[in-house]
């Protein structure tokens, strides 16, 4: 039982420390290969931990293995376009200028319910609004409405506003977030000012964020 | 480019240790079929000792990375053949010392560089 214990703790911290190796993508959206790997690993790490005649290596060599080999297989493929195309395929034009292209759908494997499945869960009622439908890489379906169809923009109202960008958590659950204030132009004295003038204190706030516009969200935490 | 060359010395690295963990069981189960080819077809407890020695000095490194079964299996088989000898039992001691010549050779074509374990 202890074998298993300590097994667990250190494929855990092994996987960990390699899915943070490969990136981001590994835990997003997933590449063909990515998948692989993800589906692979867990079998690898799975198997060790209550097969206790297994040796521990029997895990490690194929999770380290794995890692170098998609690392630098990832490298490779973002120097040779055709490989990446040969092991990722490329992205298919479902709808073109607002016209289903039904070889591409059969080609795809796709039937078209679940085309209009897909458009429903994107918001989309009516695929007469789609311009252009793109089924990408890693199955996902990207759609771009007709100019006519959207909202009309502030650009296109002749409206000027100002760019709101992101918001940026300046504070969190009674912590101030340094690297935040940064990226949002803020000092902490200026932060402290501004909560002063509420008479308020870090300490008394959930989250205090900020956009591009200066327009503050404040949520102060409720009194146990 | 570092991610690219990590995992290139993380590879190379991986390919070493493999070959090296290789050669040195292929070396040590090597040494172990020789030896027990060499005991005699009399018992002789200082041999079989000798022998037992040899084993626990290369047993360590060889059970990280092969199957514990096989290292369990030569220790019980290895017991036998001492209990044989102990109580003078020929066949049984015999019959133990071709099991563990068995063992020892299957090891090392498991542990070899060979394809005939692949499928």
């Amino acid at each position: 039982m202890v074998t298993v214990f300590i097994r667990t703790l250190l494929i855990y911290f092994i996987l960990i420390i390699s899915m943070r190796l490969m990136g981001k993508r590994q835990v997003g959206e997933l590449q063909l290969s990515e998948l692989i790997v993800t589906i692979m690993l867990s079998d690898f790490a799975a198997t060790p931990i209550y097969e206790t005649d297994i040796p521990f290596s029997y895990a490690i060599i194929p999770i380290l293995l794995l890692l170098s080999v998609e690392v630098i297989l990832s490298f490779i493929i973002l120097h040779a376009p055709k490989l990446k195309i040969l092991l990722g395929g490329r992205p298919s034009l479902i709808i073109r200028k607002g016209i289903l292209d039904q070889k591409e759908l059969a080609r795809q494997r796709m039937c078209i319910s679940e085309l209009i499945s897909s458009l429903r869960q994107q918001g989309i009622a009516d695929i007469n609004n789609v311009e252009y439908a793109i089924l990408e890489e890693n199955g996902k379906l990207s759609v771009f409405e007709k100019a006519e169809k959207k909202p009309p923009s502030a650009e296109c109202s002749g409206i000027d506003i100002c760019e709101p960008g992101i918001s940026h958590s300046l504070i969190i659950d009674r912590n101030i977030i340094a690297r935040n204030l940064e990226n949002a132009g803020w000092t902490e004295g200026h932060l402290k000012d501004e909560l002063r003038k509420l008479q308020k204190s870090p300490r008394d706030v959930l989250l205090f964020s900020v956009n591009d516009c200066g327009e503050t969200t404040i949520i102060y935490k409720e009194e146990q | 480019m570092k991610s690219f060359l990590a995992g290139l010395i993380t590879l190379a690295l991986l390919i070493t240790a493999v070959c090296v963990n290789t050669f040195y069981i292929i070396k040590k189960t090597d040494g172990l079929i020789r030896s027990l080819e060499r005991l005699p077809l009399e018992c002789s407890e200082a041999d079989t000792t000798a022998f037992s020695e040899e084993w626990e000095s290369s047993k360590a490194w060889i059970a990280l990375t092969v199957h514990r079964e096989n290292v369990d299996e030569i220790d019980y088989t290895l017991e036998l053949l001492r209990l044989h000898c102990r109580s003078g039992n020929k066949e049984g001691y015999l019959s133990a010392r071709q099991k563990l010549l068995c063992i020892a050779e299957r090891l090392r074509e498991t542990e070899s560089f060979s394809l005939s374990r692949i499928f």
